[in-house]
C-alpha cells in the first residue's frame, strides 16, 4: 500500500536521505517498491547461487532461488557451471522438484521434454516431427542467467547481460572475501545442506545487519557472548567500538572485529582460527590480510544485495578452546514483510575431519534458525515490521544517524582497501547500503 | 528384532513423554534440564526433498540443532530468564502434543522410544499459530532418580522452516 503509484527517481531520492543518514519506513513494508526491486535491483544485480562444492561433478545439481525466480545450478560437460530458470519452456512448469541431486537431464513432469543439464531442449515427448517443421526448437531452450562466474568457489549469476564482470562487480570487497573464503590453496568445502528458514520481515534488514550493524551486538547477543566467552558486556562493546568497519564500494560492506589493545596479551593470535593451518594462511594470503585474521575475533559482511558472511569462534565448554565457524547466506526476498533466509557453513577443505566437525558444531549452535545468536535477531527484525506497518508509523524514519558522527572519520593506514572507519557501531556501513540501493531503485 | 516391554513399561515411559512435554510447553527448563543425560545428543537434521534415483549428499551434514549437555545447558540457562533471551521474551505460548508411541527395550536399563510430536506456537507478534511436528527416535535410560533422556533425533516435517527462530525444542 503506497502512497504513490508509478515512483520515479525523485521519489527514490527522497525515501533515502543521505544528508541526514535515515530512510523512509515505506521502503521495508511497500509492496509496491518490493515490486520495483525484482524489476530494477535483481534482475540487474549478481546474485549468489551456490558454492562449488555442492555440484562437485558432472549431472550434479542443487535447486536454488534468484531472488523471486526459482533457478537450477547444474554441472555440465567439461564442468562447466549452469544456471538454469527452473520452468519448463513449454507450459512452465517447475522443471526440477529435488532440493539436490545428480542427473543426465531434466523431464518435465507434464509433457516430459527432456532438456539437458545446460537448459538445452533434447527431445519433446512426442516425436518433433508432429510440429511439422513450423517451430524453432531454438528457441525453446530453458532460459538462463546471462552470466554465470565463480569467486573463490563462490558462485554468481545475474539476468544482465550488461552487468559488468563479477570481478569488478566485487572489487575490492575481494580482498575482504578472501580473508574468509581463500585463505588455503584448496579454498573453502560446505558442510551440508542450506538451512531455510522464513522470517516475517523484509530482506534489506537482514543484508543491512550483517553490513553491518555494531550496535545491536550487546544489547541483544550479550548474553550469550558472557555465557559462551566469559567475556563482560564492556568489554565486548569495547572491542565493537574500536574495531573497524569497511566500505568496500559497490555497496559491499562489512565489519572485521579485532582483538582489543587491552586484551591482546591474553588472546593469542588466530584466536578460534585452525591451529594446523596457522602456516598456511601465513603462506597464502598478503601480509596485510593475514594482520588483520591474526587478531580477528569477527567477520560480519554483506555483498550487495543480498549475500551475508559471518564467522566467529565459540564454544560451549569453558575448558576447551573456541574453534570458528563461517557461516554464508542469502537473504530471499519473498514479500515486502517477508524474507526466506538460506544458510550454509563452510570449513577449510584441508580442516581435519574432527576440525570439521568441531567448525560445524560451533556454526549451528549460533547462526541459524536455532541458533543462539540468530534467534535473538530474528525477533528483533519482525519487531522491526510489526513497529512500522500502520499508518502513522510508516509514514516516519528508519534512522542511522551515528553516521554523521562517523561518516568523515575514515581511518588513514589501515592494511586493507576501501573506505574504513574506527568503529563497529558508526552506521555507515550498514547506511552504505541503502545508499547503493537507491542508486539502482533511481536508474 | 525389536524386544517388547511390559504394559507397566509403557506406561512408565509414556508418562515420562508426557511429563516432559508438559514441562517443555511450561518452558520449565530447570526441570526439564534434570531429565537429560550427561552423554546426551540432540539432533535435528535438515530435510530434503530428493529424487530418489540421483540422491546424493553434500558434506558432513549440519543439522538445524546438534547439541551435547554442555551446549544444551547453556541454552537452557539462557531461554530460562528474560534477562538473557530476546527470542522468548515475552514468552511464546506453546503446546506439546505427543502422539504415536512405540517403545521398545533398547538394553539392560534403556528404551528406545518412537513417537510423534507436533509444536503448537504462538507469539505476540504473530496470532496465528505455527504448527511443526516432527517424528522422535528418543533413547531413554532408567535410573536411580528417574527417566533420562539419553538421544533425540527429531525429524521434521518442514524442510523449510515456516518460523523466524527456534528458541523451543521438541
Ligand atoms: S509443461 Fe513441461 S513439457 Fe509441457
Ligand atoms: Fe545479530
Amino acid at each position: 500500500m503506497l502512497v504513490k503509484e508509478n515512483l520515479g527517481p525523485a521519489d527514490f531520492e527522497r525515501l533515502v536521505d543521505e544528508e541526514n543518514a535515515t530512510a523512509s519506513r515505506l521502503i521495508f513494508t511497500d509492496q509496491s517498491i518490493f515490486e520495483l526491486e525484482q524489476e530494477k535491483l535483481f534482475t540487474k544485480a549478481w546474485l549468489y547461487i551456490g558454492h562449488e562444492t555442492e555440484i562437485p561433478d558432472e549431472g550434479d545439481y542443487v535447486t536454488r532461488q534468484m531472488a523471486t525466480d526459482p533457478v537450477i545450478l547444474s554441472r555440465g560437460a567439461h564442468g562447466k557451471i549452469h544456471v538454469l530458470l527452473n520452468s519448463c519452456s513449454h507450459r512452465g512448469t517447475l522443471l526440477c522438484t529435488s532440493d539436490v541431486g545428480s542427473t543426465k537431464g531434466f523431464v518435465c513432469a507434464y509433457h516430459g521434454w527432456v532438456f539437458g543439464l545446460d537448459g538445452s531442449l533434447k527431445a519433446t515427448a512426442d516425436d518433433m516431427d508432429l510440429y511439422a517443421g513450423k517451430v524453432d526448437f531454438k528457441n525453446l531452450d530453458l532460459k538462463t542467467a546471462a552470466r554465470v562466474d565463480t569467486y573463490a568457489g563462490l558462485i554468481f549469476a545475474t539476468w544482465d547481460d550488461g552487468a559488468p564482470d563479477l570481478a569488478d562487480y566485487l572489487g575490492d570487497a575481494r580482498w575482504y572475501l578472501d580473508l574468509f573464503h581463500n585463505r588455503t590453496p584448496e579454498g573453502m568445502e560446505v558442510l551440508g545442506a542450506p538451512h531455510r528458514w522464513v522470517v516475517n520481515t523484509n530482506w534489506k534488514l537482514g543484508a543491512m545487519n550483517f553490513g553491518a550493524d555494531g550496535p545491536h551486538a550487546v544489547k541483544v547477543h550479550g548474553p550469550i557472548t558472557a555465557a559462551t566467552f566469559q567475556v563482560p558486556p564492556t568489554v565486548f562493546r569495547d572491542a565493537l567500538v574500536e574495531s573497524p568497519a569497511v566500505s568496500m564500494g559497490n555497496g559491499h560492506n562489512g565489519i572485521v572485529t579485532q582483538v582489543p589493545d587491552s586484551l591482546k596479551d591474553q588472546i593469542p593470535p588466530y584466536f578460534g582460527f585452525n591451529p594446523d593451518l596457522m602456516e598456511v594462511y601465513e603462506k597464502h594470503l598478503n601480509p596485510q590480510q593475514n594482520e588483520l585474521n591474526r587478531h580477528l575475533i569477527a567477520g560480519v559482511t554483506t555483498m550487495f544485495p543480498n549475500f551475508s558472511s559471518v564467522q566467529g569462534a565459540s564454544t560451549f565448554e569453558m575448558d576447551k578452546m573456541p574453534v570458528n565457524f563461517l557461516a554464508i547466506r542469502v537473504w530471499q526476498p519473498v514479500s515486502a514483510t517477508q524474507t526466506e533466509i538460506w544458510n550454509w557453513f563452510l570449513v577449510e577443505k584441508e580442516a581435519s575431519d574432527e576440525w570439521k566437525q568441531a567448525s560445524m558444531l560451533a556454526g549451528v549452535r549460533t547462526f541459524t534458525a536455532g541458533g543462539t545468536f540468530d534467534q535473538d535477531d530474528a525477533e528483533a527484525w519482525v519487531g522491526i515490521a510489526k513497529g512500522i506497518e500502520g499508518n502513522i508509523a510508516r509514514q516516519g524514519d528508519v534512522n542511522f544517524q551515528m553516521a554523521l558522527a562517523y561518516r568523515d572519520r575514515t581511518i588513514p593506514g589501515f592494511p586493507g582497501p576501501g573506505k574504513v572507519y574506527p568503529s563497529n557501531y558508526g552506521e555507515v556501513t550498514e547506511f552504505d547500503i541503502l545508499l547503493e540501493w537507491q542508486k539502482y531503485m533511481k536508474a | 528384532m525389536t524386544k517388547p516391554v511390559s504394559e507397566t513399561e509403557y506406561r512408565e515411559l509414556t508418562d515420562f513423554l508426557y511429563h516432559e512435554a508438559e514441562l517443555l510447553s511450561d518452558q520449565d527448563y530447570p526441570a526439564w534440564g534434570k531429565m537429560l543425560a550427561d552423554d546426551l545428543h540432540y539432533v535435528i537434521p535438515v530435510p530434503q526433498f530428493m529424487d530418489p534415483t540421483g540422491a546424493r549428499e553434500i558434506g558432513i551434514g549440519n543439522g538445524y540443532f546438534d547439541d551435547d549437555i554442555h551446549s544444551m545447558r547453556i541454552r537452557l540457562q539462557l531461554l530460562s530468564s528474560p534477562q538473557t533471551t530476546t527470542a522468548e521474551n515475552v514468552r511464546s505460548l506453546l503446546n506439546h502434543v505427543v502422539t504415536n508411541v512405540r517403545v521398545s527395550q533398547a538394553g539392560d536399563n534403556e528404551y528406545r522410544c518412537n513417537s510423534c510430536i507436533t509444536v503448537h506456537r504462538t507469539r505476540f507478534n504473530k496470532k496465528d499459530p505455527t504448527i511443526i511436528s516432527g517424528r522422535r527416535n528418543d533413547l531413554i535410560r532408567r535410573t536411580d532418580s528417574g527417566f533420562q533422556l539419553v538421544s533425540r533425533e527429531v525429524k521434521l516435517n518442514q524442510s523449510v522452516l515456516m518460523s523466524s527462530n527456534v528458541s523451543y525444542f521438541f
